[in-house]
């Protein structure tokens, strides 16, 4: 069943949900932010990869985001999805054409403009008839596990300075690494760390482990948090 | 809080504490238990009368709050407890304006400060699980870095933790992230102290003993709850079945007691020696139903003693019957003595049964001092090895005579001091308690021997090494050689996989000058060249790493610190490389993505090595592997894990913790040079005493090496040393520093002299050459010193051709 999900629509069935500890977002948009769309839930595909003999597993999401600015925006989407242990994967950009391929194929009607990850990347001009139809892909994870979560990011302008509480002026900010023969510097020692405004979409997936090979798993909560 | 129940030092925590009583009731609904419910009364009171604008009770009830020892988050979480429950939200808003305009008392203002420090905690605590549990590591990590940077009141974590059944999720999830992980380790010993501390909550442990007597179902309860204390339950239960005021909770407290289980064992086989023999029947029967064959030579002891009623007597022997009907074998055990000495070795080997639990930094040691069950803290590495010093210390008590026991205890003591953590002490030991070596020493060769055996044959470098210590200045000849059992441990261990272990075998035993041939009296030469190396502290390591970009980064940096260093893409090739270019190994570093082996396979292949086993092995983690290899890593304290980008410090640090751990003799420079000179100046007292037993030409080459370093007294004694090597190979070098101009004079005078020793030892040996070199020396060097001790050289080899006449001749004056 494809739901096609319009966020404004979905926040209003979030009363009874709990509230995010944390900072949270302004109550109201203080900056620029595009309407995304997507098909609930994520989706299961196999394919067989050149040089494989098994199908190798691909879960994705279906968008649509649409810059209902009055400005060109850059469009950077960062798809996470955080698992129930913790773990977080994410979106493969540079998925093999194949697998894109086949998704597009089956979506042709309902998503006739659907462009590859690395295509959607980039800018965003205003108004619904630029929106783009593209899609978040991850492998290696299963997204039939009991509980998950997919984090949105570049959808807001809106971010937020938290203080480091463990911030050490005594320490450099900053420690050279070596990275493939070039000397890198990595924030060991931030002041501040920067949040985001986020779209967070929480999953549940009743039922055994069995069970949960043959259903689908249930979206119970959609908000904005800082991450 | 604890406090010092006795004099002494350390963290000597008795149980007496718990019977003076701090409250405590865990009430799930609130989560407000130990003490916090005392603090909530006070608390509650405080807010009350700050609502009544009564400034005098709240700073009476503030200050009785400061004396119940709240902490800044536990003040934290009784102002957040208060504005839930509504009624009393109002004067937390109150109590914080007044504090905004200086109207509080003294008390009411270090409460206002404390509130303020723990709301911060708070924050950090709440924030980090919050982060976690979205995938934002760093922030979490940050958040619980800064709070267990303040020494978090664990009680009060635990108590926060608990609100959401998910923070322990988040905890579990994320015990080896490669970002958090360190954190969330952290957060998890701070969550078990917390346990700890309830666990062992006096309060609580009363009043579950008191429910015992109620019905069916709060019996069981209680006993859950009591099971949940362990071996915190039965000092307050003995306690209860002692006071005759109590009598009629004695029946439930009997069927109780060894419901417990095996946690309530240490601390009741302890209080066996109680002379109460109507409590004492009681515990005996609990002994023998838990079922655990450690009880038996406690039982035995009691059976053994003159002292002990036949009632009790009687009691001991249905006791041992039972444990026989669940399967202990009894009559294997002997008497006590062999008992004690038999459940002493089971602690040695770490038997798991007995172990402590090694999630927890510390563990319990049970006396019974002045009529009660007193605890003392140990830290948990070292448990097994006080454990085993005690039940060596009652064998011995049955058995002065028992010297296994008296060596096994000698190497127990010696592990002890090894293992115990940087920055702890053991708490079990009295002050000037003395070192393991100390012991040793005083035990005499015959008990060093026994505990060096013990060494050996589990590969222990701390313990060999307190041990050949000892040795050295306590041993004759022929008792550095054969222990009463007949082996040779000494000797043995010049097989040693620790090279430290090695040398100083081979350093104790040529100097204790054998003079016949001895089991493995081979390996004594090729040890003291090993030894003649070491000048300068060369580490030797070997990266196995399919990857030369990031084999030869970890190369470099072990290079840079002073490691000589094999590089190999597969491990069998790599050690087939070390075994030809190296003596020994001090660390090997693993490639993640190594194949056959992989990583796992090559870890358990060198573990089951001897050679290897003591070892540190460092696993490199490579990308998309870190979560499994730290897991791997974690599974062996010989184990640990590195990434590509950590810097070279972090690489050192860890093969330095694990080499500590294992108490491997780690080489510095000045020891090696120490060493090294030690080898050369045994090696000459050997040839100077003309001990036909040693080829000392095997150590020739090593000897020539010596010449070439840097350390003057080296380079004199290897010379010394080489004069008794018999050959032109060892004659030659020493002569071709003598007649470098280069050199100083003080070193070829001492070239010379070591050239005049080899030709009254072995004759002349130098090329024609070189003896036209030295007459040309002797008649033309200017310097009359050196030309002094040339002259001695040349007279002692003795030379046929009467260089002597040649010299006058020259210098023929008419």
């Amino acid at each position: 069943m494809n739901i096609v999900a319009p966020l404004l629509l979905l926040f209003s069935a979030q009363s009874a949900i709990e509230e995010p500890a944390g900072p949270r977002p302004a109550a109201f948009p203080i900056t620029w932010e595009f309407r995304f769309d997507f098909v609930s839930p994520p989706r299961r595909i196999d394919v067989i990869l050149p040089g494989d003999s098994a199908p190798t597993t691909f879960w994705y999401l279906l968008y649509t985001v649409t810059n209902t600015d009055a400005r060109t925006r850059k469009w950077y989407p960062r798809f996470q999805v955080v698992t129930d242990d913790l773990r977080v994967v994410e979106m493969d950009v540079g998925i093999n054409p194949l697998v894109f391929n086949a998704i597009k194929q089956l979506h042709t009607r309902t998503f006739p403009d659907l462009i590859h990850p690395s295509k959607a990347i980039g800018n965003l001009r205003t108004g619904a008839d630029n929106a783009i139809e593209s899609v978040a892909i991850w492998r290696d994870v299963d997204l039939s596990s009991s509980r998950f979560k997919i984090y949105v990011g570049g959808l807001s302008g809106e971010t937020m300075l938290v203080t480091n509480p463990a911030f050490d002026p005594e320490k450099p900010e900053t420690r050279e690494i070596d990275r493939q023969g070039r000397s890198v510097a990595v924030e060991v020692n931030p002041k501040r760390f920067t949040l985001r405004k986020t779209l967070e979409i929480r999953y549940n997936h009743p039922g055994s482990a069995a069970g949960r090979a043959a259903s689908e798993p249930v979206r119970y909560v959609t908000r904005w948090v800082m991450r | 809080m604890r406090s010092t129940a006795w004099t002494g030092t350390g963290r000597r925590v008795a149980i007496a504490i718990f019977l003076a009583g701090t409250a405590a009731h865990a009430t799930a609904q609130d989560f407000l238990s130990g003490k916090a419910e005392t603090q909530w009364e006070h608390w509650r009171t405080a807010l009350q009368a700050i609502l009544d604008r009564d400034s005098e009770a709240a700073e009476t009830a503030f200050g009785e709050l400061l004396t119940a020892g709240t902490s800044p988050l536990r003040t934290a979480l009784l102002a957040e407890h208060a504005v839930r429950r509504g009624q009393l939200a109002g004067a937390v808003l109150l109590f914080e304006q007044d504090a905004a305009n200086g109207a509080l008392g003294d008390n009411g203002q270090q409460i206002a400060d404390l509130l303020t420090n723990g709301r911060e905690r708070l924050n950090e605590l709440d924030d980090g699980f919050w982060f976690a549990s979205i995938g934002r590591f760093d922030v979490a990590n940050a958040n619980f870095e800064a709070l267990l940077g303040h020494s978090p009141d664990p009680v009060a974590v635990l108590a926060f933790v608990d609100r959401d059944k998910r923070r322990r999720h988040v905890l579990s999830s994320l015990v080896s992230h490669p970002v958090i992980g360190q954190s969330i380790r952290g957060m998890i010993r701070v969550v078990e102290r917390g346990e700890l501390a309830l666990a062992a909550d006096p309060r609580r442990i009363r009043e579950n003993i008191e429910r015992l007597a109620g019905p069916p179902r709060v019996y069981n309860d209680a006993v859950v709850n009591l099971r949940a204390s362990g071996e915190f339950a039965p000092p307050l239960m003995i306690q209860y079945l002692q006071d005759p005021q109590e009598r009629e909770l004695t029946r439930v407290i009997v069927r109780a007691l060894p419901q417990i289980d095996r946690p309530a064992l240490n601390p009741l086989v302890v209080a066996l020696r109680m002379k109460d023999d109507t409590t004492n029947q009681y515990l005996i029967d609990a002994v023998g139903q838990i079922g655990y064959a450690q009880a038996v030579p406690y039982l035995l002891a009691l059976r053994e003693d003159q002292e002990t009623s036949s009632q009790v007597r009687s009691r001991v022997d249905q006791a041992l019957s039972v444990l026989a009907q669940n399967g202990v074998s009894v009559s294997a055990w002997g008497g006590a003595a062999d008992a004690f000495f038999r459940l002493a070795e089971m602690y040695y080997r770490n038997d798991e049964s007995l172990m402590a639990d090694t999630r927890k930094d510390v563990a319990n040691v049970w006396y019974w001092r002045d009529g009660i069950l007193q605890n003392i803290e140990v830290p948990t590495p070292i448990f097994d090895e006080v454990m085993c010093m005690r039940a060596c210390e009652e064998s011995l008590r049955h058995n002065p005579d028992n010297k296994p026991a008296l060596a096994l205890w000698l190497a127990a003591n010696l592990r002890r001091e090894a293992q115990l953590p940087a920055d702890t002490e053991d708490a079990t030991r009295p002050e000037n308690f003395g070192s393991g070596v100390y012991y040793a020493q005083s035990a005499g060769p015959e008990y060093c021997l026994g505990a060096l055996a013990r060494a050996v044959e589990r590969v222990e470098p701390a313990v060999a090494l307190g041990c050949i210590e000892a040795l050295r200045s306590t041993a004759g000849t022929e008792s550095l050689l054969t222990d009463a059992s007949g082996t040779l441990p000494l000797a043995e261990a010049l097989s040693f996989p620790d090279r430290l272990v090695r040398v100083r075998a081979a350093l104790t035993l040529a100097n204790g000058n054998p003079k016949q041939a001895f089991a493995n009296s081979q390996n004594l030469m090729p040890v003291l060249a090993e030894a003649l190396q070491l000048s300068g502290g060369a580490q030797r390591a070997l990266v196995v790493d399919p990857d030369d970009e990031s084999a030869n980064r970890v190369a470099d940096r072990l290079r840079e610190n002073g490691y000589v260093v094999q590089i190999s893409p597969n491990l069998n090739e790599g050690l087939r490389q070390a075994r030809e270019t190296m003596p020994t190994l001090d660390a090997i570093v693993l490639g993640s993505d190594i194949q056959s082996p992989n990583v796992a396979g090559a870890v358990s292949q060198l573990q089951g090595e001897f050679q290897f086993a003591s070892i540190p092995i460092i696993l490199l983690a490579k990308e998309g592997q870190q979560v499994d290899t730290r897991r791997l890593a974690e599974s062996s304290d010989r184990l640990a894990a590195v990434t590509v980008e950590d810097g070279p410090g972090v690489l050192l640090d860890e093969i330095n913790r694990i080499a500590e751990s294992i108490g491997k003799g780690m080489i510095t420079a000045e020891l090696g040079t120490d060493l090294a000179i030690q080898a050369a100046q045994v090696l000459r007292e050997l040839g100077d005493r003309d001990n036909p037993l040693f080829d000392r030409s095997r150590a020739r080459e090593a000897l020539v090496a010596a010449l070439k370093t840097d350390v003057a007294e080296l380079r004199i004694m290897a010379a010394e040393a080489l004069a008794y090597v018999c050959s032109a190979e060892a004659q030659e070098p020493v002569a071709a520093v003598a007649f470098d101009d280069a050199e100083n004079e003080t070193i070829r005078i001492a070239m010379f002299d070591a050239l005049a020793i080899a030709g009254k030892h072995c004759k002349n040996q130098l090329s024609d050459e070189t003896i036209t070199k030295l007459v040309s020396f002797v008649k033309d060097q200017p310097a009359s010193e050196l030309r002094e001790a040339a002259s001695r050289a040349l007279g002692a080899l003795n030379l046929p051709s009467n260089p002597a006449s040649e010299i006058i001749r020259s210098r023929y004056q008419g």
